[in-house]
């Protein structure tokens, strides 16, 4: 029955892509109950504006209900993160007295047929008082800028503040110092699937059923049912094969509330499926942020003093937008042992969209802004830049390391990986074609950069809020098993790996292991899949649902063999007493559990467990990255030639599943480094309101990737794991950026801000200015 | 005032006329209320966004007779419904006239290009997109259909401004005619883009003729991006006109487009941008299109 080939570790193909590559997967908009009607959302056309009358227009289409921000009961949505000494404000589903950016929901309609959608919007004026408005974080922060909350008197949220030794006098005593402004641009995550939900409230049950675009089905329904006051038994989110989400579909949005609220007046299915320009202008927006930094060097190249001020543009503060800042604070020094430094963020509001977690969380810019500083020291020093990384790096020997930032480090080996990967791409030979290429008119640059990260969210006692991750198993009397997983796939390949991991547990093959997910009345409580976490924590937890479980049928083994406990094992799908030569087949336990008649005294019937898993600490990844790009010196356009990504992810369930993470997470950050901008203009709209606009990186865009990796097994879960989702787009927008910087160094330029477009690079080549 | 909302267009009659005759007395009888669609690929867009709303869609695509390509008295006659697709793998043109094989190679993507038509493209007028840039450099003829005949227009007249061409509101375009480019030439279509399948930040339609003494008897250059129609470099070709194209003399006729040139800043680069990535991308067609003479 088991193979080697389906064990841990082995690459077998994903069980879910069947469904998704031939177009079977189901997502929320194939679903259609009887009788739905469909929701459209007026959206503030000002980035700032007062909101007064309501007017028809009775030749249009008249909704079945229409609700206003100025007449809404909708409670407030319930902010995620908070940041302590933050200003206090309510997120509401509509806008009611001001909007605060251009797509804010203002209005909501419903008709009976969605082709009248967009009609009926166009029927509906609302009377508008324009206000002044501030795009920009740092003009928002001047006096005189106008305010968000009149009532904070400034559009300042919070400031928070790390740091360790004594900054200044590191910045008096050295011997070198580099300094830099670096602005990385507003960009979001672009799953191919937009949001999404059906709303449906049965008056003769007095149930509500949800489907929903989410990555946290069970936080989704404990939000609606408070949001309404419901009974949560009577609250079923489904959060059906969900196309992506890269952190955007986290958490509970406007358009979810107010779909509920339809179908609880009207009781009937409400659906919205909202299209792509809704999506960039309103749906989460992440990275964008201005870093002021300074780095301080001995000669040797000993980094002896960071200084960084992090201006962060969160937009109109939503319920998860202070989550990104606050994470880039916590990795600013990255993979180096710094003893001095001193870093403020500024989280600022402007009238831009809510803010929050895009692939990688604030992580990617920590990283890119730690790593160009190594970059400009090395140029000041005229060192090798792998060099410096070699002199700075926290050794295997200083784990677990306290960052000084609240992360604790586990284990890693940077400097392993940063080599392991120079040795690939062969950085040495490369160093030296391109000072054999210097003067003939090619530009070539080399990146090389080391990232790591936390993964693996929890514990909940060091977060303050569940961290655990929860798995029901269910043996059937066929010795199929259905395993319940609370954590909730969307494209990672978890349906695959969680069935690994009983299957290895179980000495079964993973296609009989089935994977259930998304439904908060099937599976057990779970808090979801985002921050790298689910294989850390849902797979540990599916490993000791399955290892319950295979203790029982140990026991109902014995027994039906009539031998010790002690003397039986599980191996290949049978279970064997050894000294006595008996055996039992997998499948004849499992029947036996449910026929009952032979069991053991005093063991129920039925063959089930459960496990939540809190992990006792973060757990983190860490890799090399390593880019060759040629620029372009008369159009400054930039071409990613080679690329070396040698990542440690702990133990790894299955390379399919982390190279195509890995590759995934590449493409996200080779698109973020030079193509990906959401831009709005001096009227404070937005320009890139379609995929014709705001670009990513496409095939066309991304060599041919080479990953390798090396395994230091996580200590704090039984699989000694570590999170793979985020790895690549941490490590890939540093390396990209790098290699720009290394291309540009005989010009006498450097870079100063992502994306790098070509007019940009073009611009950094020839006129010194951005 | 933007329009936030927008995935189905605002309702229309929709028309499928058998013939051009048909189609005309549809024109006649709708006239500004209504809108020939052809492969759709530009006008479905607009209508999703709303931005254009005709009540009447006279939707052509299924009228006989007008997707063809023929070689002619050293011309090549290519029917208004010829698809993207098509024209760009013709060997007639791909042999006679590679400059508007190429172009049409980087028109939007495969889909766009299996349904776009040549006169779609044309008759749309986007001064940014690939084709209109190869009908202006060639000086191409538009033979226009209306119901008091047949009249044919050249391309300096046929494109007018931004998406306006000559095309009145009771006539269809039937044919668009190229020449075929006489021995001794060399032709390219080089596109600057940002990403596959985006418009232009600029492109350069470039078509040369060298004489037996290798002095350039014919030089056409067509520009797009950077005008609010389709740019006929006329002074760069100039420059180039019974010169030997030394990299002087590719340098001044390059220097010369990019002086003719008038981009505005949009998300795809600023004016002075685009300016100076004329001068590079004329220069580099120029180059291009001698490497190809034969």
């Amino acid at each position: 029955m088991s193979a080697k080939k389906t064990m841990l570790g082995a690459p077998i193909k994903r069980k879910e892509d069947i469904r998704f590559i031939t177009g079977r997967g189901r997502y929320v908009d194939d679903f259609n109950p009887p009788n739905t009607v469909y929701m459209g959302v007026l959206r503030s056309p000002y980035a700032h504006a007062k909101i007064n009358n309501i007017h028809f227009n009775k030749e249009k289409i008249k909704p079945l209900s229409i609700l206003t921000g100025n007449n809404s009961p909708l409670k407030p949505l319930p902010v995620f993160i908070n940041i302590p000494g933050m200003k206090p404000y309510s997120p509401q589903a509509l806008a009611s007295g001001k909007a605060r950016y251009v797509g804010e929901p203002v209005a909501a309609i419903v008709v009976d047929s969605r082709s009248d959608v967009e009609d009926a919007l166009e029927g509906i004026q609302l009377e508008y008082e324009p206000l002044e408005a501030v795009v920009d974080a740092e003009t928002a922060l001047q006096t005189g800028s106008p305010l968000l909350y009149d009532e904070w008197g400034t559009n300042l949220i919070v400031k928070r503040t790390a740091s360790r030794g004594d900054v200044d006098r590191a910045f008096r005593e050295a011997e070198a110092t580099v300094k830099g402004r670096f602005k990385i641009g507003r960009q979001t995550a672009i799953p191919i699937e937009n949001r999404a939900v059906i709303a449906s409230f049965d008056p003769y049950s007095e149930r509500l059923t949800i489907w929903c675009t989410s990555q946290q089905p069970h936080r989704t329904r404990d939000t609606v049912a408070e949001a309404f006051n419901l009974p949560l038994e009577k609250v079923r989110i489904i959060a059906p094969d969900v196309g992506g989400g890269f952190g955007v579909k986290f958490g509970v949005y406007p358009e979810y509330l107010l779909a509920t609220y339809f179908t609880l007046l009207l009781k009937r299915p409400v659906k919205w499926v909202e299209d792509r320009r809704e999506h960039l202008m309103s749906a989460i927006h992440g990275r964008e942020q201005t870093h002021y930094f300074e780095m301080a060097a001995g000669r040797d190249g000993r980094i002896t003093g960071f200084k960084d001020h992090v201006v962060a543009d969160v937009g109109s503060p939503s319920i998860i937008s202070m989550s990104p800042p606050a994470k880039t604070l916590q990795l600013i020094t990255g993979c180096y042992k710094l003893e001095n430094f001193k870093v403020d963020v500024d989280f600022v509001a402007t009238n831009k969209a809510p803010f929050g977690p895009v692939r990688g969380n604030g992580r990617p810019e920590a990283i890119l802004v730690v790593e160009h500083a190594l970059d400009l020291v090395a140029q000041e020093l005229k060192m090798d830049p792998v060099e410096v990384r070699m002199r700075n790096f926290v050794s295997p020997r200083d784990m677990p390391y306290d960052s000084g930032t609240g992360l604790r480090y586990d284990s890693g080996d940077f400097a392993a990986v940063l080599k392991k990967a120079c040795e690939l791409i062969d950085y040495n030979g490369l160093r030296k074609q391109q000072e054999a290429q210097h003067g003939k008119g090619r530009s070539i640059g080399i990146g090389a950069v080391c990232y790591v990260e936390d993964t693996g969210f929890g514990p909940s006692k060091t977060s303050g809020r569940p961290g655990y991750e929860t798995a029901f198993i269910r043996v059937e009397r066929t010795g199929a098993v259905n395993l319940y997983t609370g954590a909730s796939p969307h494209g990672q390949g978890l349906e695959t790996t969680l069935a690994q991991i009983c299957a290895e547990e179980l000495t079964i093959h993973p296609e009989d292991v089935n994977v259930v997910f998304g439904d908060t009345e099937r599976v057990p409580y779970g808090i979801g899949t985002f921050g790298s976490r689910s294989a850390v924590v849902a797979g540990s937890a599916a490993l000791l649902a399955a290892r319950k479980a295979k203790e029982k049928m140990l026991a109902i083994a014995s027994h039906v063999l009539d031998a010790s406990p002690e003397s039986m094992i599980l191996g290949g799908g049978v279970f064997m007493s050894g000294g006595e030569g008996r055996s039992i087949s997998f499948r004849d336990v499992a029947k036996a559990a449910y026929d009952a008649a032979g069991l053991p005294p005093r063991l129920e019937a039925g063959l089930q467990a459960s496990s939540y898993f809190d992990p006792p600490a973060l757990t983190f990844s860490c890799g090399a990255h390593v880019a060759v790009v040629e620029v372009d010196s008369e159009t400054g356009n930039v071409k990613v030639l080679k690329y070396v990504v040698v990542d440690d992810c702990g133990k790894v369930l299955n390379p399919v599943v982390v190279h195509g993470q890995i590759e995934g997470g590449v493409a996200k950050g080779i698109g973020g480094a030079l193509l990906e901008q959401l831009k709005y203009d001096e009227n404070d709209q937005l320009l890139t309101s379609t995929l014709m606009d705001y670009l990513i990186a496409s095939s066309m865009d991304v060599p041919e990737l080479e990953i390798d990796r090396l395994e230091t097994p996580s200590e704090s879960n039984p699989l000694g794991v570590k999170g793979v989702g985020e790895g690549g787009t941490i490590g890939a927008v540093a390396a990209v950026v790098s290699a720009v910087q290394d291309a540009l160094r005989p010009f006498g330029g450097g870079v100063d801000q992502v994306p790098l477009t070509p007019e940009v690079v073009w611009r950094l080549l020839w006129k010194q200015t951005g | 005032m933007f329009t936030l909302f927008n995935m189905i267009p605002r309702a229309f009659e929709y028309y499928a006329p058998a013939s051009v005759s048909e189609a005309l007395s549809l024109l006649q009888k709708y006239g500004d209320e209504s809108k020939v669609l052809a492969g759709g690929q530009s006008l479905v867009p607009l209508m999703k966004l709303r931005l254009v709303s005709p009540a009447h869609i006279i939707d052509i695509g299924r009228i006989p007779g007008l997707s063809y390509i023929k070689e002619e008295d050293n011309k090549i006659r290519i029917g208004a419904l010829t698809t993207h697709h098509e024209v760009e793998t013709s060997p007639v043109v791909k042999s006679k006239c590679m400059v508007l094989s190429e172009a049409e190679s980087h028109v939007g993507d495969q889909q766009v290009r299996n349904r776009g038509t040549i006169g779609g493209s044309a008759c749309h007028a986007d001064p940014a997109a690939d084709v209109p840039s190869v009908l202006v450099a060639l000086d191409a003829e538009f033979k226009m259909t209306g119901s008091s005949g047949d009249r044919v227009v050249d391309a300096r007249n046929f494109f007018q401004d931004i998406f306006t061409t000559d095309l009145r509101q009771n006539e269809i375009l039937a044919e668009i005619t190229v020449p075929a480019l006489p021995p001794r030439s060399g032709s390219t279509y080089l596109k600057f883009e940002r990403g596959a399948g985006d418009f232009a930040i600029v492109a350069v339609a470039a078509a040369v003729t060298l004489d037996q003494a290798g002095v350039c008897q014919d030089v056409r250059l067509g520009l797009a991006g950077v005008e609010s129609i389709p740019l006929r470099a006329l002074k760069a070709e100039e420059a180039l006109k019974g010169k030997k194209p030394d990299d002087n003399a590719i340098l001044e006729a390059a220097a010369r487009a990019s002086e003719q040139s008038k981009p505005s800043s949009d998300i795809r680069g600023s004016a002075e941008y685009k300016k100076e990535m004329v001068k590079v991308f004329v220069k580099r067609a120029l180059k291009t299109a001698l490497s190809r003479v034969s």
